[in-house]
């Protein structure tokens, strides 16, 4: 294939997936705990001929903090740093997650909307009420007796957070890139903290993706006039070979 | 036209590569050459892990375009010296 009509569909082909991309990131704007996605990209190179247009290497998440917004839910938890919620499904299986939606279920552990329970933690049935402080302390209060703390959730921390396996943009899975997951208190100085009656935002804001969806687009249309340059001078050299 | 084919695969490898982090623009340089013109790539300065490339859009696009009519150029020259030979080789047969 001739390698300047190669390059600009290897482009097109590029800015389309940043799109689809971008689209999705703009579509889970309002979704709690969602983290945004950037597609990376590499030049291709052919031995001895430089380059020969790009390559997708695939969408990245970035973990940047997302807006705390005060809510109505019973449970409701934000982590304010970095750090992950531990959720475990009907299998066992361990996910992480910054979606703090809980509410507590009859059996005591507190649930998210996927039905997984939040690692580590069970409120006794007899309890009235239950908060969490700051330091991930769970303090309930009981018809008889003072209030008092009946467990503490701990977050996990990653030391490649970027390299976990994305399940939905707001439930991840470790990976071997991403390392095995490490227990965190919060409530120190400088580590994170909990938020209770608040909920993290998205990541995602509206309007830098629509800046990035028109600079997506523009991007599209140049690569798709090298394509029609490209061809233009195909047809040329086509009509000289016939004199 | 060489040269006009291999400016306009350079401007469109640096148009493919707008959002490639860390990207090298390739720049495309002319040199007269005793047979006529070569193109010489030379690469940009490295930009940082993490940031756009290095790539303008807008120059590329104008590469592209100029490309594009530097090889009708070239093909109108072919096209003008293959007729004079024409008309030389006829010229040649009526004498």
């Amino acid at each position: 294939m001739d390698r300047a009509l190669f390059a600009a569909a290897s482009g097109m082909s590029a800015q389309q997936r940043n799109l689809e991309t971008i689209a999705d990131n703009l579509a889970n704007a309002g979704v709690v705990g969602f983290k945004g996605s950037v597609q990376r990209f590499a030049e291709l190179t052919a031995p001895g001929r430089g380059g020969v247009g790009t390559l997708s290497l695939g969408a990245r998440v970035f973990f940047k903090q997302g807006k705390l917004a005060r809510s109505a839910g019973p449970f409701d938890l934000a982590i304010d740093g970095p750090g992950f919620f531990t959720v475990v499904d009907a299998h066992g299986r361990r996910y992480y997650t910054r979606d703090g939606q809980f509410a507590r279920a009859s059996d005591g552990t507190l649930r998210d909307a996927r039905d997984m329970r939040l690692d580590g933690i069970r409120i006794p049935a007899d309890a009235l009420t239950a908060t969490v402080l700051a330091d991930g302390s769970v303090q309930a209060s009981f018809a008889k007796g003072p209030a008092h703390a009946v467990g503490r959730i701990r977050l996990a921390e990653f030391a490649a957070p970027e390299a976990l396996r994305s399940i939905d943009g707001a439930l991840f899975g470790a990976t071997r890139e991403s390392g095995a997951a490490r227990t965190v208190t919060p409530g120190s100085d400088d580590g994170p903290k909990l938020r209770f009656g608040m909920l993290e935002e998205s990541n995602v804001t509206i309007i830098d993706a629509m800046m990035q969806i028109l600079t997506a687009q523009r991007a599209y249309e140049a690569n798709a006039k090298g394509v029609q340059a490209a061809d233009e001078m195909l047809r040329i050299a086509n009509n000289l070979q016939r004199g | 036209m060489v040269a006009a084919r291999t400016r306009l695969e350079i401007a469109t490898d640096n148009l493919a590569n707008l959002s490639t982090e860390g990207f090298r623009r390739v720049a495309a340089r002319g040199a007269l050459t005793g047979t006529g013109v070569s193109i010489e790539r030379s690469r940009g300065p490295a930009t940082a892990p993490g940031t756009p490339s290095g790539v303008d859009a807008i120059a590329e696009m104008i590469d592209v375009l100029a490309a594009e009519r530097s090889f009708e150029s070239a093909q109108k020259a072919v096209t003008a010296i293959d007729q004079s030979r024409q008309k030389s080789a006829e010229a040649a047969r009526i004498q």
